[in-house]
């Protein structure tokens, strides 16, 4: 099967390939995993606290062409976005983006399902923040 | 898929007998070859029968591939459907893939070898968590099935990332 010429480029130039600080409070984390084939994905994201927005993202992927490829256009999306935005990218839009076959549909939806996980641990951390923080004001 | 217990005439269940499976191969297997046949029509039945039956032993020898086709006759989930892992293991997974790429930069085999026999032991016990519920479920009435086939669905999910570290490992 060939690659689009997009999923080789990123694939080839992986963009925001890396690691945030796990345990900063502005940073979320998602690892997500895809049992049929074994790929492996985390996807962080940093979110600057007074704007709401994404400041800057990275991702670790061990998995196939298309999940990678999947995985640094993700990143390259969140960045600039609110959490909101960056919620509402759907998988779609990676398969039409990176012009992926039906097999690798599967790629999009894990990189789709990461963003999610990063931003549910990021606002995990939040609300974590302003419940202690409250605690100390009362 | 058709259900290979189905096609080899054999009764559903993971603790299977061999060598009692391997005859009931051959003796459908010489039953249906297609030289037995002079029909071509008679022949290509005979032929479509033969690929069948080749995928069902191939489907049965396999502890993984036996236990999917269990799950699915029995109602369990299917791998795409519940991807459920037990807590922590994709971290895990994650970490461990860190290190072998680590390892692998730095060109310390040992250190892959290592992880490599770490996986394999993982998987092996996960066959085992998979064959113990299997084998409980079996006598039991559907109705019961359910909670062991769900425990069994988190067991056969983790093996394909143990699958792909021994694969890494290899280079």
């Amino acid at each position: 099967m060939a690659y689009s010429p997009k999923v080789i480029d990123h694939y080839e130039h992986p963009r925001n390939v890396g690691s945030l600080a796990k345990d900063d409070p502005a940073v979320g984390t998602g690892v997500v995993g895809a049992p049929e084939c074994g790929d492996v994905m985390k996807l962080q994201i940093k979110v600057d606290e007074k704007t709401g927005k994404i400041v800057d993202a990275k991702f670790k992927t061990f998995g196939c062409g298309s999940a990678i490829a999947s995985s640094s256009l993700a990143t390259e999306w969140v960045k600039g976005k609110t959490i909101d935005q960056a919620m509402a990218i759907k998988n779609t839009e990676i398969v039409q983006e990176l012009s992926l076959p039906p097999v690798k549909i599967h790629c999009s939806v894990l990189a789709e399902d990461a963003i999610k996980s990063a931003i549910a641990d990021y606002q995990k951390k939040a609300a974590a923040k302003k419940t202690e923080e409250q605690a100390v004001n009362a | 898929m058709d259900d290979p217990f189905d096609v080899l005439g054999l009764e559903p269940r993971y603790d299977l007998d061999d060598r009692a499976m391997h005859r009931r191969y051959i003796e459908q297997g010489a039953a249906n070859h297609p030289d037995r046949f002079t029909d071509p029509l008679d022949q290509a039945d005979a032929a479509e029968r033969t690929a069948r039956l080749n995928e069902a032993y191939r489907v049965l020898k396999s502890p993984e591939l036996r236990a999917e086709a269990l799950m699915a006759r029995w109602g369990g989930s299917a791998k795409g459907d519940d991807k459920s892992l037990p807590p922590e293991l994709l971290m895990e997974v994650m970490e461990t893939r860190e290190s072998m790429e680590e390892a692998k930069a730095g060109g310390n085999q040992k250190k892959l070898d290592e992880i490599a026999r770490w996986a394999r032991d993982q998987r092996e016990e996960a066959l085992r968590g998979v064959a113990e519920l299997l084998t409980q479920a079996g006598p039991m009435p559907q109705a019961d099935r359910p909670p062991l086939l769900a425990r069994c669905r988190v067991s056969l999910n983790v093996l394909r990332y143990f699958d792909r570290m021994i694969d890494e490992a290899k280079g």
